[in-house]
């Protein structure tokens, strides 16, 4: 195992060439004592990752996702509803129903799909001696019910508004996060970040048309997540 | 932290891999909510999804089976969608639901979902149990080496052992008890 661990590391993380991947596998199926010794080796590997994914587990207990709000609104229930209408309506409100859903279903789910890929919860830097220290450990953990009680009677700086708004998009709360986004004066260095998460925000709930007014206007001043605001700005015109 | 600096971040391991997992964990957590609400999946159930997402993209970035090709954030989704799909796939008693049939859509993708090879081993799952009643200073080491990829000098100020090679010592002699304590669990051909 001791002079192996070298070419064991390089195995497993990919970093061999193809002939030496080849070489390495030959050895692998030819003696059984190396073969243990990876085994064993991939063994305690994969046992470490499993045993870091139940910390992030415990994590994550902690977060709200906010189950509740989702439950009034399941797919079930949606089901339920449409199949009992088809049943009393008949064909032609099947036909109504389709018809309905294929106009406006794809554009419902295009949003979705883009605020999801494009959404990344701003991370708060840390420093050192700083008062906010305590609130962006707290905000970083993502326990965002806390954040938001600390914030309580604190004067407001550009990250803190920052922060808060972040807070309300991961609780679902896009509304407070647009108003708390637009606090954030445009000579702050978070300008950009601003319009970005706004143009993702206003995505989020459907309104496409102040989604698209802020994501041009990021274009218009920076070069911030350039690419993937053309990609959301093209996509919502698709 | 741009993609690509996380990538390479967690390839380094150490303190690097640590930050860019913070960064990769906490700045994605909104996506449960979305597909929470496709699916319909309980509170406890997406945040079970969410942890097995974000491990399954570590290894895969451990093991260079995932090298960027396409946006973190678009991969992340897709993994955690399809094992949510998957989940529902066991749980649900009605198959015919409406919203499981939508899902189906996506199962074409679910191969890209390596972790599957890190659960399906009941082996695997005795070595994590082990590994975590082991105790201390054994366990920390084990992972910081297994998992974080500390470099031994780093290990050894983590654990407050003199140096490097102590280290190293320490790290042998611990994969040699949680061997053991293996063997006696019955797992003979580790």
């Amino acid at each position: 195992m001791k002079n192996d661990e070298k070419t064991f590391e390089k195995y497993f993380a990919g970093n061999m060439s193809s002939t030496e991947a080849k070489a390495f596998s030959a050895i692998l199926a030819n003696d059984k004592s190396i073969k243990d010794e990876y085994d064993y080796f991939l063994a305690v590997k994969k046992g470490a990752h499993l045993l870091e994914r139940d910390q992030l587990r415990s994590k994550l207990a902690k977060i709200d996702v906010r189950n509740e709000a989702v439950a009034d609104e399941s797919p079930r229930k949606t089901n339920r509803s449409i199949i009992t209408i088809i049943k009393w309506a008949g064909g032609i409100a099947a036909i109504f129903l389709i018809a309905f859903f294929a106009f406006y279903a794809p554009n419902q789910i295009n949003s979705e799909d883009l605020f999801a890929q494009n959404f990344e919860t701003y991370v708060a830097q840390a420093e050192r001696g700083s008062s906010l220290d305590e609130m962006k450990e707290v905000y970083n953990d993502g326990d965002y019910n806390a954040f938001l009680k600390m914030t309580e009677n604190v004067d407001e700086t550009p990250e803190l508004q920052m922060m808060i708004a972040n807070a309300y998009m991961n609780k679902n709360q896009f509304v407070e996060a647009i108003k708390t986004l637009t606090k954030i004066t445009d000579d702050s260095v978070l300008r950009d970040k601003k319009y970005w998460y706004l143009g993702l925000s206003n995505l989020k709930i459907g309104n496409r048309k102040e989604a698209i007014q802020h994501f041009n206007y990021l274009l218009s001043i920076s070069n911030y997540k350039k690419t993937e605001t053309e990609e959301i700005l093209s996509s919502i015109h698709k | 932290m741009q993609d690509k600096e996380l990538l390479s971040a967690i390839r380094e391991g150490g303190r690097a891999k640590r930050l860019a997992v913070d960064h990769l964990f906490n700045s994605h957590i909104g996506m449960m909510q979305t597909v929470q609400s496709k699916l319909h999946l309980s509170a406890d159930q997406i945040k079970d999804m969410y942890a097995d997402t974000i491990s399954a993209t570590i290894w895969n970035i451990d093991t260079n089976r995932f090298k960027g090709e396409s946006k973190l954030s678009s991969y992340l989704y897709r993994i955690l969608y399809n094992k949510s799909v998957d989940l529902l796939r066991h749980t649900t008693t009605n198959k015919n639901v409406a919203y499981l049939e939508l899902a189906e859509e996506s199962s074409a993708l679910i191969s890209e979902d390596q972790d599957r090879i890190l659960e399906s081993s009941l082996d695997v799952q005795i070595v994590k149990s082990e590994l975590f009643y082991m105790g201390n200073p054994c366990s920390n080491i084990i992972m910081d080496w297994a998992f974080w990829g500390y470099d031994m000098a780093e290990i050894a100020s983590r654990n407050n052992l003199e140096n490097a090679d102590k280290a190293k010592k320490k790290k042998y002699s611990c994969m040699k008890k949680l061997r053991l304590l293996l063997k006696s669990k019955g797992i003979s051909d580790l």
